[in-house]
C-alpha cells in the first residue's frame, strides 16, 4: 500500500495546483462612480496590458516612463505581456469559450481587424472614454482618430497614437525613389529582384493603398464594405502585381512573412525598399546601425493608409477602474509628448493641439523633428483612411489564394 | 517479493502523464471539429472535416511535412556517415569531439536565426562568394531560403542533427563492435568499401533504427525552423496549425482542429506501426 | 587531407558561436562585407537596459526549467523502474513515444481548452506542466536503460540483506545512478528551457520566457537584437557542456540500452 503513496501524492499535488486559482469578487462598473471615486478604486490594483513588446524604444517607453508613473502618482502596478493582433483574439475567445469569468488581460493595444474582431465577440468594455477627463483634449473631430477602419468607435476603445505608412528606401542606392505605382512599377522592371513586400499587416496596407491610387475616387473605399467596389479594385491591384512579378525579388514566387523578414533584407542589403507603419521607425533604425545613414523614408503620392491604434479595455477585466486610469494618462498631453519624441519612439500624437493650454502648445510646436522621414504636415495631404475591416479579411484571403497559390 | 494485485501505480502515472494528454486532447479536437463543442457549434456536422479533406493544401502540406522530415534525416545521416568514414578516429577523442557537442547546445530557434544570416542571398556565404569573385548581386546567390523546395529548412535541421548522428555512430558502432566485424570482413578478402558497405552499415542501421525513426517522426512536426526559414507555401503541418489556429478569421478554428486531428493520427499511427513490426521482427528473431 | 577536413568541421561547428557574437557587437554589416564595418555594444545596452525585467525573465525560466527537470527525473526514476520490469515493456514504451510524435504545437493546441477551464493557461505553472508531459515521457525513456541485470540484482542483494526500501533506493540505487541522473536533469532541463511552442500557446502570451523574448527580438527585424538575446540563452546549457560534456554522450548510451528487450 505504501508504494501508492509517492505516485499518488504526485498525482494529488498536480491536481490541486491545478484547481489552485480562485478568481476575485467582481468590482462595480466604474461608469457607475465619478473620477475621484475610479481612482481610489484604482490605488493598488495591477493592470495587465497586452501590448508588442518587439521594439526595445516602445518598451523603453512603457517601462521607464509609463510605469512608474502610474506607480507613483496612481499607486497602480501596470504589468506588460506580450501578446498582439489575433493572438489577442484568440487568447480571448478562448476564454470566453472555457467560460473563464474574470479576464487575465485588463488593458489591449489595438486596431482595426482586432478592435472588429474583439466587437463581434463581445470582448470589449464600453463605452467608457467619455468617462476620462484627458479625453476632451482629443481630436474627435479628425476622422483618422474617430473611426478605426471606418468603425465608429464610439467610446470603446480609446486612441493612442497616430502612424502613417511609408516607404524606406536608401538614398545611396535610390536617390529617386519612386512616387507613384507607375513609377515604382518602372523602378522594379530597371532593377529586378530589388522590391518585394510583406504578406502581413504592412504589406497588405501597402497594397490597400495602391488600391487608392486605382481607385477613382478616395471616397470609393470609405463607408461599409462593398464586394463589387472591392473586387474591382483588388483586380487591378493584382494586376500590377502581375506585371511587375517576375521582377521582384525571388521572382515574385515567394514573399517575406512579416515586416521582420522585409525590414532584415532590406538591412542586409538585399532589397532596396522597406515599409513601416511606424513612421519614426526610420530614425530609430538609423540611430541604431540596421539602417544606413542614408536611409530615408518617403510616401506615395498617390496616398498612404494613415491609421490610428487605441487602447481598449477588457469586459471581463476585473481591474477595470485602474485600466481606466492608466489610459487616461496615456492620453495626458505629457505622455503623448514625451511618445512624439522620435528619440523616444516617434509616435503621433491623437490630441488636438489647438486645444491644449499655451504652454502645451509651444511644447508640441517645437517637438524634436524627424531627419530621416518627411515632417507629419508634409505627409498629411497624402494620408488615406483605412477601409472596412473586411477589406484586410478579404485581400489577405484573396492574396493567398490567388498569388500565393499559384 | 509480494505482487500486489493492483496495477502498478507508477504505471498509471506514466500512462495519463504522456499518453493521456496527447489521446486527451485528440478526443478535443474531434469533438471540437465535428461541431459538438464549441463557441460556434451548431451540433455535429462533418462541414469542417469535408472543408480540410477536400482542400488541396492539407495533402500537400502533410505531403510536404513527410518529405521534409525524411530529406533532413536521410542528409544527416548521409553526412554523418560520410564524416566518420572519413575522419574516424579523429572524431572519438580531442577537440574535435569536443566541440562536436557546440550544436546540441543550440536550439532550433537559434539555429534558423543563424541560417538567415548564413545562408541567406545578401548572407555570409554569399558574400564569401562575392568576395571570390563567383557572383556579383545577392540575386545572384543560389536561392536556399524562404523557397518551396525547403532547402534551407533541411540545410538548418542537418546543423542540429548531424553531430548528435554522429556521436550516436559512433556509441553504435563500438557497442557492437564494428571494428572487429570489419577486421574479419578484411582477413576474409573483402575491401575497405566492400567491408563498410556489407558489414558496418547494416549493422549500424539495423541498431540505430528505433532512434531514427523517432527523429524522422518528430522531424515531421518541426515548427521553429520552418516558421522562420521556410516558404509560406507550402508550410510544414506545425507552422500550417499554428497560422490557422490564430488567425483574424476565428471560424477558422475548427479547421485547425481538423488538421491538427489527422496530423496526430498519421504521426501517431507511423509511431506505433514502427514500434509494431521493430517488435515483430525481434519475436521473430528470438524464435529462429 | 583528413587535417583539412578535421580543420573545416572544427571551423563550421564554432562558427555559430562567432557568429552570435559578432552579430551582438555589429554596428554597420551588410553586403557585401564578410566582417562588420562598425562596432558597438548598444545591442548590449538594450538588451541590459531593462535589467529588472531582464533578470525576472531569466530567473522565471530557469525556474521553470529547473522545477520541470527536478520533478520529471524523480518520477522519471522511480516510473522507469516500473516500466523496466513491466510484462509490457515494449507497448508502454511505445505509448511514451507519443508526445513526441505528435509535437508541441499539436498538444499545445489541443489541450488549450481543457489549460484554460482549470484556470492553468496564461500561468507558469500551466506551461510547466505541459512542458512536464514531454519532459517526464524524456526522462523514463532514458532512465529505463539503468534497470539493466545489475542494478536489478544490486537491489534484490540489498534487500536481502535486510535493507529497508528507503534505505535500498538512497544508499544503493542513486549513487550508482547519479550520473546518468545528471544527464536526465541536464536534458529535461533543456526541453523547458527551450521550448518556445508551448508557452506561446498554453502561456497564451502571458508568461514571459527567454524564448518569448528571443522571439520577439526576431520579429522586430533586428537580427542583432536577437543575437544578443540567443547569446544569454544559449550560456546556461554550453556552461554545463563545458563543464561535463559527458551529459550529453551519456544519454546516447542509455537511450540506445532503453530500446533493448531483455
Amino acid at each position: 500500500m505504501r508504494r501508492l503513496l509517492l505516485p499518488l501524492g504526485a498525482l494529488v499535488v498536480i491536481v490541486i495546483a491545478a484547481c489552485g486559482r480562485t478568481p476575485s469578487s467582481t468590482p462595480t462598473d466604474p461608469r457607475s462612480q465619478d473620477w475621484s471615486q475610479i481612482q481610489a478604486a484604482a490605488r493598488g490594483q495591477t493592470v495587465t496590458m497586452a501590448m508588442w513588446e518587439g521594439n526595445p524604444a516602445i518598451n523603453a517607453y512603457m517601462r521607464d516612463y509609463v510605469v512608474p508613473h502610474v506607480k507613483s502618482e496612481d499607486g497602480i502596478t501596470l504589468r506588460m505581456v506580450p501578446a498582439q493582433g489575433s493572438m489577442i483574439v484568440s487568447t480571448l475567445m478562448t476564454e470566453v469559450e472555457a467560460g473563464r469569468q474574470h479576464s487575465a488581460l485588463d488593458l489591449v493595444w489595438i486596431n482595426g481587424e482586432t478592435f472588429y474582431q474583439l466587437h463581434q465577440i463581445h470582448a470589449l468594455y464600453g463605452p467608457f472614454t467619455a468617462r476620462l477627463p484627458n479625453q476632451h483634449y482629443i481630436d474627435w473631430n479628425n476622422p483618422f482618430i474617430a473611426y478605426d477602419f471606418q468603425q465608429p468607435v464610439d467610446g470603446y476603445e480609446m486612441p493612442w497614437g497616430n502612424v502613417q505608412l511609408l516607404l524606406i528606401t536608401d538614398t545611396a542606392r535610390v536617390p529617386d525613389p519612386p512616387a507613384d505605382p507607375a513609377a515604382l512599377a518602372a523602378w522594379i522592371h530597371a532593377h529586378p529582384g530589388r522590391f518585394t513586400f510583406d504578406t502581413g499587416f504592412t504589406g497588405m496596407s501597402f497594397l490597400k493603398s495602391l488600391m487608392y491610387a486605382f481607385a477613382d475616387r478616395p471616397g470609393d473605399l470609405q463607408g461599409p464594405f462593398d464586394a463589387k467596389t472591392y473586387r474591382r479594385l483588388r483586380d487591378k491591384v493584382f494586376a500590377w502585381i502581375d506585371s511587375v512579378r517576375t521582377d521582384l525579388w525571388h521572382h515574385g514566387e515567394t514573399f517575406p512573412a512579416s515586416t521582420a523578414q522585409l525590414h532584415q533584407l532590406f538591412a542586409n542589403g538585399e532589397v532596396d525598399f522597406t515599409m513601416s507603419f511606424n513612421d519614426g521607425e526610420v530614425d530609430n533604425r538609423v540611430d541604431s546601425g540596421l539602417f544606413p545613414e542614408t536611409a530615408k523614408a518617403f510616401v506615395l503620392h498617390t496616398g498612404t493608409l494613415q491609421n490610428s491604434h487605441y487602447v481598449g479595455i477588457v469586459d471581463r477585466s476585473v481591474h477595470k477602474a485602474a485600466a481606466m486610469v492608466v489610459a487616461n494618462f496615456l492620453i495626458s498631453p505629457e505622455a503623448q509628448l514625451k511618445k512624439l519624441d522620435p528619440a523616444v519612439w516617434g509616435d503621433g500624437t491623437v490630441l488636438d493641439v489647438a486645444r491644449l493650454p499655451a504652454p502645451w502648445r509651444q511644447r508640441f510646436a517645437d517637438a524634436g523633428t524627424r531627419t530621416h522621414a518627411p515632417s507629419r504636415r508634409a505627409i498629411q495631404p497624402y494620408a488615406r483612411r483605412e477601409p472596412a475591416p473586411e477589406v484586410m479579411i478579404e485581400l489577405t484571403r484573396d492574396f493567398r489564394e490567388r498569388i500565393l497559390h499559384e | 517479493m509480494s505482487r500486489s494485485r493492483l496495477p502498478d501505480p507508477w504505471i498509471i502515472l506514466l500512462a495519463t502523464m504522456t499518453a493521456g494528454p496527447v489521446l486527451a486532447g485528440l478526443v478535443f479536437m474531434l469533438l471540437y471539429s465535428t461541431g459538438l463543442i464549441g463557441l460556434l457549434a451548431h451540433g455535429f456536422t462533418l462541414r469542417y472535416w469535408h472543408d480540410v479533406l477536400d482542400d488541396r493544401q492539407t495533402w500537400i502540406t502533410l505531403a510536404y511535412s513527410l518529405t521534409m522530415g525524411l530529406a533532413s534525416l536521410a542528409a544527416s545521416l548521409v553526412l554523418a556517415l560520410a564524416l566518420q568514414a572519413a575522419l574516424g578516429a579523429r572524431l572519438r577523442r580531442g577537440a574535435l569531439r569536443g566541440l562536436l557537442f557546440v550544436p546540441l547546445a543550440v536550439p532550433p530557434l537559434v539555429a534558423a536565426l543563424l541560417s538567415v544570416e548564413v545562408l541567406g542571398n545578401a548572407g555570409l556565404l554569399a558574400r564569401l562568394a562575392h568576395t571570390l569573385g563567383w557572383i556579383d548581386q545577392p540575386g545572384d546567390f543560389p536561392t536556399l531560403l524562404f523557397t518551396p523546395s525547403g532547402i534551407g529548412i533541411v540545410l538548418t535541421h542537418m546543423t542540429l542533427v548531424t553531430p548528435f548522428l554522429l556521436l550516436l555512430l559512433d556509441r553504435l558502432g563500438r557497442n557492437a563492435r564494428v571494428a572487429d566485424l570489419m577486421q574479419v570482413a578484411r582477413t576474409l578478402g573483402a575491401s575497405r568499401w566492400q567491408a563498410w558497405r556489407q558489414v558496418c552499415l547494416p549493422v549500424l542501421m539495423r541498431a540505430g533504427m528505433p532512434v531514427l525513426s523517432v527523429y524522422f517522426i518528430a522531424l515531421m512536426g518541426a515548427f521553429e525552423v520552418p516558421l522562420l526559414v521556410g516558404a509560406q507555401y507550402p508550410s510544414m503541418v506545425s507552422v500550417l496549425i499554428q497560422r490557422r489556429f490564430s488567425q483574424f478569421d476565428i471560424s477558422t478554428r475548427p479547421e485547425a482542429y481538423v488538421l491538427a486531428s489527422l496530423y496526430a493520427c498519421l504521426a501517431m499511427g507511423l509511431l506505433l506501426a514502427l514500434f509494431a513490426w521493430r517488435g515483430r521482427r525481434e519475436v521473430g528473431e528470438r524464435a529462429s | 587531407m583528413r587535417r583539412v577536413l578535421a580543420w573545416m568541421l572544427s571551423g563550421m561547428l564554432v562558427l555559430p558561436l562567432v557568429l552570435l557574437v559578432l552579430l551582438s557587437l555589429a554596428r554597420h554589416w551588410t553586403w557585401p562585407a564578410l566582417l562588420p564595418a562598425e562596432l558597438q555594444v548598444r545591442q548590449w545596452r538594450d538588451l541590459f537596459a531593462d535589467a529588472n525585467g531582464l533578470g525576472t525573465v531569466v530567473l522565471r525560466s530557469l525556474g521553470m526549467g529547473v522545477g520541470v527537470a527536478v520533478v520529471a527525473t524523480t518520477l522519471g526514476f522511480a516510473s522507469s523502474r516500473s516500466l523496466a520490469r513491466h510484462a509490457r515493456k515494449g507497448r508502454l514504451l511505445a505509448l511514451l513515444h507519443l508526445p513526441f510524435a505528435v509535437s508541441p504545437v499539436v498538444l499545445g493546441v489541443s489541450l488549450l481548452y481543457a489549460f484554460l477551464r482549470l484556470h492553468l493557461a496564461g500561468h507558469m505553472l500551466g506551461v510547466m506542466l505541459a512542458q512536464l508531459v514531454f519532459a517526464y515521457a524524456y526522462a523514463v525513456i532514458l532512465l529505463s536503460g539503468f534497470w539493466n541485470q545489475r542494478a536489478r540484482s544490486l537491489e534484490e542483494l540489498a534487500s536481502s540483506l535486510g535493507a529497508g526500501r528507503r534505505q535500498v533506493w538512497l544508499h544503493v540505487l542513486m549513487p550508482l545512478a547519479r550520473p546518468l541522473l545528471g544527464v536526465c536533469l541536464f536534458q529535461t532541463f533543456l526541453i523547458s528551457w527551450f521550448d518556445y511552442a508551448l508557452v506561446l500557446l498554453i502561456g497564451s502570451g502571458q508568461v514571459s520566457t527567454l524564448t518569448m523574448t528571443l522571439y520577439q527580438y526576431f520579429s522586430s527585424g533586428d537580427i542583432r537584437l536577437a543575437a544578443t538575446c540567443a547569446l544569454l540563452l544559449l550560456t546556461p546549457p554550453l556552461l554545463a557542456l563545458g563543464l561535463n560534456h559527458q551529459l550529453l554522450s551519456a544519454t546516447i548510451v542509455t537511450r540506445l540500452e532503453a530500446y533493448d528487450d531483455e
